[in-house]
């Protein structure tokens, strides 16, 4: 990869965390065929970033302050699926591997992991952006399937994660963009998906089965 | 909410009793004849339309308008009394509208004004005989006003309860202190499990059985309580006719296997599972027609069990909402600093010199991913309670796995478990003793090999953890984390034992759910033989 003909690997790092930030890209800086594109704390300023440098590889955290780094990577790979896309988190959990192979990510690394596997994975998302590399995804894939908890639709897992929050109907339309009476349908659903009546314990229910494990909207 | 409301509200109320107080009094008075209480009785109705139409200003404030009217009143019946005490009757509808508008605040506000309007009116004015009679008219219709203000005032306070947010938060207020007090009172307490263990026994006292199992019913499907003893076999049938019981709601038999239903007004609460003793040689219908009253016996107990489970939730619900809470502070905060110091330490890594330095750096780096790994399990777990969907034999694999790798210490892991599974909340506190056993036995013990074995056939279930150390070198047995495993195993009903083991060198930690059961459990189990080679 040290190549000297080869332009350098141009990369993004999104992270709301400044220390994580600067950390990372000093590893990446230290290697010799990768130059750190551009920083970014937030959704918003990524993708303003990523418009302007246009890089290789975006490196982004999973929770951001406006939103998920999964916003990040279906925003781009809508269009673009040549740009490397890791999901760099300190969630652990089957469900965000899966969310984020589904949104189209190259790859997926805790924040536990040293930085070097960091760079390689995205190393390894510059040469091939459409695989998903991931540590725990062969055991993830054998759990799901002997899953028999309640299938939720996507919206119905915003909505729930808006409830562990402890957001009210009225919030939760704002946030989603909804309106109430459609909330409404939506959490009347879950309770029934979970067998609740109420939203502690939906909560209860949804804690127990692990369904919780979604990053929390902000 | 202010009284200006209150007034407004009750205007149609008010404006009537006046109304009906006027055509009261009007008839005996015009029955009479005499034209001074006449006169009393239009000035009276004068008064109250005065008053109605000052109830329409919101401009003029509640309180004075309610003196003056009382006190118009009082005066008008006190100057009548010379000639009749006919108007007496009058003194109780200020005291009422007042008890409804301002509540009793207002009541003894009025009945102030009234008294001391009467006192000044009557005493000096020599026309007025005050004898007994008089006084007792007084007071009895005072009195009279006094309930009719004291009725009004309920109404007002009720009325005040019910439609403000507060009013709803005070209720819910009044009920948990309430059942705070209960719950210290509760003869058999709110324990589910405790409970259960005492259906258990109650039906034992009833019916010939054993394997008597409680399971409960939530959302998707039943679990089972872990009090109990239980019988190995065909787990099948056994959630068969747990089913079948919870569908019908009533009483089941096949074969030797029975289930029946508590229940409660509510509905059915849980289902008891057991086995007949086979010298209980009663036909089928006579059995069903046992069990069904047994059923209905235990409706006391179901209540209490009812109780508790909808208590357990409440907990549950509290507890959630701050594990939530602490887990996005985690998140946030620490873990994500130590992630950070982790790429740092990275980049030392790098500027290392001397192979010795490398090491360290790297030995640093391997710390330091350990703890932002069990972070990030923290994080989730927080979030999920034991939301593992591995078994706990699974779980203690790998995590003996993980501190395997970790150590170099070879570590041996039997397995022996049913499908059944234990409550998740069980099963994390069996995991966390299991996790403390094999850090303690890799860092003090200076063993050179672990066993744990793990057998689980809920509710029976058994983790032991054994090392082949120096052993426990005494003074352990007060040590924090000694502590913790025994409070973790006393939490969920279990028994725990750390010793030396006999004739050998070396520890085991062993820690047991319904040992009573130990032999029924491990009839089909492996065979528990760990002796070293």
């Amino acid at each position: 990869m040290s190549d000297e003909t080869r332009s350098p690997l141009r990369v993004v790092l999104v992270d709301d965390h400044e220390l994580i930030r600067t950390g990372l890209s000093r590893a990446f800086e230290r290697e010799a065929d990768i130059t750190v594109a551009g920083l970014a704390g937030s959704v918003g300023q990524a993708l303003q970033v990523i418009a302007e440098q246009r890089p290789d590889v975006v490196v982004t955290d999973l929770q951001l302050p406006d939103g998920t780094g999964l916003d990040i990577v279906k925003t781009i790979r809508q269009r673009n699926d040549r740009m490397g896309l890791v999901v760099l988190t300190m969630h652990s959990g089957d469900d965000h591997i899966f969310a984020a192979m589904e949104a189209g990510a190259s790859a997926f690394v805790g924040k536990d992991a040293p930085s070097r596997e960091v760079v390689s994975a995205a190393r390894h998302s510059a040469i091939s952006p459409r695989t998903f590399l991931c540590s725990g995804l062969a055991g993830a894939m054998m759990r799901r399937a002997n899953d028999d908890r309640p299938r939720l639709s996507e919206r119905e897992k915003e909505v729930l994660d808006l409830l562990a929050e402890g957001l009210g109907t009225a919030q939760i339309a704002g946030r989603l963009y909804m309106s109430e009476s459609t909330v409404k349908t939506h959490i009347a659903k879950l309770y029934q998906k979970l067998g609740a009546t109420n939203r502690a314990q939906a909560l209860v229910t949804a804690m127990r089965t692990g369904l919780l494990s979604a990053v929390n909207p902000s | 909410m202010t009284d200006l409301d209150d007034r407004a509200r009750y205007a149609s109320v008010t404006a009537g009793a006046r109304v009906f107080a006027l055509l009261m009094l009007a008839l005996p008075v015009a029955v009479d004849g005499s034209i001074g209480p006449i006169l009393s009785v239009v000035l009276l109705a004068a008064v109250w339309l005065a008053a109605v139409f000052v109830d329409g200003f919101a401009r003029v404030p509640v309180m004075p308008a309610l003196v003056v009217e009382a006190s118009a009143v009082a005066l008008l019946a006190a100057l009548t009394l010379a000639e009749s005490p006919v108007l007496l009757p009058a003194l109780g509808v200020p005291l009422f509208i007042a008890g409804l508008v301002r509540g009793s605040r207002g009541l003894l506000e009025v009945l102030g004004a009234e008294a001391m309007v009467l006192l000044a009116a009557t005493v000096p004015n020599d026309s007025i005989r005050v004898d007994l009679a008089l006084l007792s008219s007084v007071f009895t219709w005072l009195m009279v006003g006094i309930g009719l203000g004291a009725i009004g005032a309920v109404v007002h306070n009720l009325r005040r309860e019910q439609t403000t947010t507060a009013g709803s938060y005070r209720e819910a207020r009044a009920l948990i202190t309430r059942l705070l007090d209960l719950s210290g009172d509760l003869v058999d307490g709110l324990d589910p499990l405790g409970i259960a263990q005492n259906v258990i026994d109650l039906v034992k006292e009833e019916v010939p059985v054993s394997g008597a199992v409680i399971f409960t019913h939530d959302g998707h499907g039943f679990t089972p309580l872990l009090e109990g003893d239980v019988r190995v076999g065909d787990d099948g049938l056994r959630d068969g006719l747990v089913a079948q019981v919870l569908r019908d709601g009533r009483a089941v038999v096949q074969g030797s296997d029975v289930a029946f239903p508590l229940v409660t007004e509510a509905g059915l609460v849980a289902v008891v599972q057991a086995t007949m003793h086979p010298a209980f040689g009663q036909p089928r219908t006579a059995t069903l027609a046992a069990l069904n009253a047994l059923s209905r016996r235990l409706t006391p107990e179901a209540v209490q069990l009812d109780t508790a489970l909808l208590f357990a939730t409440i907990q549950a619900g509290a507890t959630a909402e701050e594990r939530q809470r602490l887990a996005r502070d985690l998140h946030d905060g620490i873990a994500q600093d130590l992630a950070a110091f982790g790429y740092l330490i990275d980049g030392v890594e790098d500027l290392a010199e001397t192979p010795a330095q490398v090491e360290a750096a790297e030995e640093l780096r391997e710390e330091l991913s350990r703890v932002v790994t069990e972070l990030r399990r923290a994080i989730f777990g927080l979030r999920n309670e034991a939301a593992s969907t591995l078994s706990l034999g699974e779980s203690v694999q790998a995590m003996a796995d993980h501190i395997s790798s970790r150590t170099g210490l070879p570590i041996e892991v039997t397995l022996d478990e049913g499908e059944a599974r234990l409550r998740s909340d069980v099963e994390t506190e069996l995991l966390r003793i299991v996790q403390e056993g094999m850090n303690n036995a890799v860092k003090h013990a200076r063993a050179t090999r672990i066993r744990v074995a793990c057998v689980v056939h809920p509710p029976y279930a058994r983790v032991r953890v054994i090392d082949n150390g120096r052993g426990l070198q005494g003074a352990r047995d007060d040590s924090h984390g000694l502590r913790i495993m025994r409070e973790r195993a006393r939490r969920i009903g279990g028994t725990l034992e750390l010793r030396d083991r006999e004739g050998r060198s070396g520890t085991e930690l062993s820690v047991e759910l319904n040992r009573g059961q130990r032999s029924q459990a491990l009839t089909s189990a492996t065979q528990w033989r760990y002796d070293d080679e």
